[in-house]
């Protein structure tokens, strides 16, 4: 067999295997009841929205576009601390894919999420990077049996996001701090760390 | 002789950009895992990293070089100061004893906190002769949290830890290519945490073989295992916490003809007992994982990669079985390049499947698949093409479809097309085009309302223009449509355009000076794409957004050694809404900074050199504060040889 021939043929067998494995599955069919609650995030605001309507409508995908392929989440080191052994290993390195997969362990335990934003600090758009900070209240309702069990948890976050070339925002980092009361409420960071394994 | 480095001395009143207490947080955290990182890498990874000298003796420099950085930042709410020691003393060419600290201390004046860390090591080695090695180690390190500092609710957590180690190793290669490697240690470690207390003893061994073969093979096999117990205390909690981790690795390559195969495989298998919650916590993890693969080049310009691969990881807890967990993961990949006179092709494809098997509602399985393929072809000397295409698909498929509606496929696909042409020497000229389409499919009904496919189009010409040996000028254009199409939801659909210019002039009218003018403009605007009532798509602008930036720089390298610089920016940015095809101002902003430098790096006949910079930045612009508005940046270094 020639070099040109075994290309050819190579490229052939390719081709076909292409076909087979790139052809996405059908839906089921149009959606049931609300249509998209996404919104193309051409400003910050719109991020936090999408952010909101992901989390408290657990819609894992748009969630997790919320942030950049680099997003890293930084804990309070507090939170870090009180978890004792386990602290150093539960918050490390924590990238995009943490953050969906804890998402999805809080969506598969929660019966009912409400989210609310407070701006402490507007952003400044004129650039490609810029930061927030924001006052969170975070509620969830646990799905745990008999009694639902309602947990709610606060902080401020430091929201760095960044403006893409075509003109989308996304969060890339995420610093979270306890509120500076005398007994601050749990924080977002301690629950994404009760739902990394 | 002495080497002492009273090295970098840095004075940032204010950084340069905008920026909050929280965002140097994360910055310094950044920087701690970093040095964390760099931390393991110095430790080694196996028994046969570095270790070929003799164990963990380093090379005899009679020399005496203990290094001290320090390192003092400030904004507007956080100050940092950190101190570095380092210092590496042989004493003879078979003992050497090391040491070093670094104390980062961090005031947060916005949330009245102080963070410290400190981390301290020293050790001391020796070589008993060229095979065998011994030495002790101590670390510590001290990491502390105060809120509301000397006020009556003043809360402090903290962690501590400490370990003293003694370790021998045996390293011998012998003439028939076999190498041995032996290794035992032991000592005693202490953890404080807020509210855990543990102390105790731990110990190990390490055995490797390795046996390089005259005709291209070459094998490693090498165990670890570790054992600690420690007394726990937590609350009411008295325990002993037993730990043990194994590990088993072996690696095989076969060199032929130009063709090489290689066989990875790893065992691992831990347990691991603390507190928590005043009760005895369990972690057992077991680890298996296989890898093999073949660089085969056995037709004229033909080369060929495959890969395939397995692995499994799983975890299980006493208390928190929640967490549970068994990830399974099988890959394959193949690579083929083939070069043909002016014209190289190349084509990678890549499937892998995911078993995630968390015992609940998130089990699954996940595909991905990928393809590439790139052609890259020469035409003649002033131009080249490369025209690449790329698909991946990958799906999540849920165990439980009434317990989780989050089934979903994405599927990518991406062409682009880059080409240079150079038709003189003085003139080059670029094109980079590219269309790219994502598609997100939800699967159940109760998702599928967000099904979506954005389409992205951008074409970027570049042309660069010389006069002369001193002039050059640069102009990239840029224009691009991105379409998002919401399939059940047709009203929604949305399109954003950007278009954008910029230009650089660089010119140096004789050697020490250089002056440079660039001009960047972009314009955005955005607006629904839905179709009217003949069904025709159309686009309803209802926002504009316009930036417009202007830098002019002017360097001169004063009598060969100090660099100084000046630039001026000035930058706007209006944006509109636009109701009933009027334009409406919605805001206007501006930026404006004038920047002075001056930077050298020296060095005196005696070998001390100086580096320093001073910078003054002036700066205004909306919604700025007063902090902001008058900055410096000011940085020392000196290293003196004694």
């Amino acid at each position: 067999m020639t070099p040109k021939r075994a290309t050819s043929l190579a490229a052939a067998a390719l081709l076909f295997l292409c076909g087979c494995i790139f052809t996405p599955r059908d839906p089921d069919g149009p959606p049931e009841g609300d249509v998209t609650d996404w919104e193309t995030p051409i400003s910050t605001d719109i991020v936090l929205k999408n952010l909101k309507a992901a989390f408290e409508g657990e819609g894992v995908q748009n969630y997790r576009d919320c942030f950049t392929d680099s997003f890293r989440f930084h804990v309070d080191p507090v939170d870090s601390l009180d978890a004792g052994q386990e602290g150093e290993d539960r918050y490390a390195n924590w990238t995009r894919e943490d953050e969906e997969h804890a998402a999805n362990g809080v969506f598969g335990d929660a019966s009912d999420i409400a989210l609310a934003f407070t701006t402490i600090q507007e952003p400044d758009e004129a650039g490609y990077d810029t930061y927030r900070i924001e006052d969170y209240e975070l509620t969830i309702t646990f799905d745990s049996g008999e009694a639902d069990e309602e947990v709610t948890y606060g902080g401020r976050a430091s929201l760095h996001m960044r403006r893409d070339n075509t003109g989308r925002w996304a969060i890339y980092r995420w610093v979270d701090r306890r509120l500076t009361e005398d007994s601050p409420p749990p924080t977002w960071g301690t629950l994404r760390g009760d739902y990394r394994d | 002789m002495l080497l002492l480095s009273v090295a970098a001395l840095a004075l940032v009143a204010a950084p340069s950009v905008a920026q909050d207490g929280d965002g140097r947080d994360s910055d310094q955290e950044e920087e701690q895992e970093q040095e964390e990182q760099e931390e393991q890498e110095d430790e080694g990874t196996g028994l046969f990293d570095g270790s070929r000298r003799g164990g963990f003796v380093p090379e005899f420099d009679p020399e005496f070089h203990p290094t001290y950085k320090l390192d003092f930042k400030r904004d507007q709410d956080v100050s940092t100061w950190t101190h570095n020691f380092k210092m590496n003393y042989s004493f003879t060419p078979k003992v050497a004893f090391t040491a070093g600290s670094n104390i980062v201390l961090r005031e947060n004046e916005a949330l009245n906190r102080v963070n410290r860390n400190e981390k301290w090591n020293a050790g001391l080695s020796l070589a008993l002769s060229s095979a065998i090695s011994t030495g002790i180690k101590f670390t510590r390190s001290d990491q502390e949290d105060v809120r509301n500092p000397g006020k009556d609710n003043e809360v402090r957590t903290f962690r501590e830890r400490e370990s003293f180690n003694l370790t021998t190793n045996y390293n011998k290669t012998l003439l028939s290519g076999i190498g041995v490697i032996l290794g035992a240690n032991g000592g005693f470690e202490k953890n404080k945490y807020s509210n855990v207390l543990s102390r105790g003893s731990s110990q190990g061994v390490t055995a490797g073989i390795e046996y390089d073969a005259p005709l291209g093979l070459s094998t490693r096999f090498q165990y670890s295992g570790q054992h600690s117990l420690l007394d726990s205390e937590q609350g009411a909690l008295e325990s002993k916490d037993e730990s043990f981790d194994h590990s088993l690795t072996g690696h095989m390559e076969y060199a032929w003809l130009g063709n090489a195969f290689l066989v990875d495989v790893r065992r691992g298998l831990s347990s691991t007992e603390y507190p928590k919650e005043e009760q005895t916590e369990h972690r057992r993890a077991d680890t298996e994982g296989l890898s093999m693969s073949a660089d085969v080049g056995l037709v004229e310009n033909l080369t060929s990669t495959f890969n395939l691969g397995y692995t499994r990881s799983k975890t299980s807890y006493r208390l928190e079985d929640s967490k549970d967990n068994d990830l399974k993961t099988r890959n394959v990949q193949a690579s083929l390049s083939y070069s043909l006179g002016a014209t190289d092709f190349t084509a990678e494809m890549s499937s892998e499947k995911k078993r995630n098997e968390y015992y609940d509602v998130q089990t699954g399985d996940q595909y991905s698949n990928a393809f590439g393929a790139s052609v890259t072809h020469e035409f003649g000397e002033e131009l080249s093409a490369v025209l690449r295409g790329r698909t991946s698909l990958l799906s999540h498929h849920y165990d439980d479809t009434e317990g989780n509606d989050q089934d979903r496929d994405l599927f990518d696909q991406e062409v682009t097309l880059n080409v240079d042409y150079d038709p003189r020497a003085d003139i080059s000229a670029s094109l980079n085009v590219k269309v790219r389409e994502d598609n997100l499919i939800y699967i159940r009904t109760s998702r599928t309302g967000d099904n979506k496919t954005s389409q992205t189009y951008s074409v970027k010409p570049s042309i660069t223009k010389s006069f002369g040996d001193k002039i050059t000028a640069t102009q990239t254009y840029g224009l691009s449509a991105d379409y998002t199409f919401y399939t059940y939801d047709p009203d929604s659909n949305f399109l954003i355009r950007n278009f954008s210019v910029d230009t650089t002039i660089d010119w140096r009218p004789f050697s020490p000076l250089r002056l440079t003018f660039s001009h960047q403009y972009r314009s955005q605007d955005e607006g629904s794409y839905v179709e009217d009532e003949n069904g025709i798509e159309q686009y309803g602008k209802n926002s504009q957004r316009d930036d417009n930036s202007l830098e002019l720089g002017v360097g001169y390298k004063l009598f060969g050694l100090v660099s100084l610089s000046l630039s001026q920016t000035l930058s706007m940015q209006k944006r509109w809404t636009i109701v009933d095809d009027e334009k409406q101002l919605s805001w206007e902003k501006f930026d404006t900074t004038l920047k002075g430098k001056a930077n050298a790096n020296y060095e005196l006949e005696s070998g001390t050199t100086v580096k320093f910079t001073l910078g003054r930045i002036y700066r205004d612009a909306t919604n700025i504060t007063d902090r902001q508005r008058e900055v410096w940046d000011i940085s020392l270094n000196i290293e003196k040889e004694f």
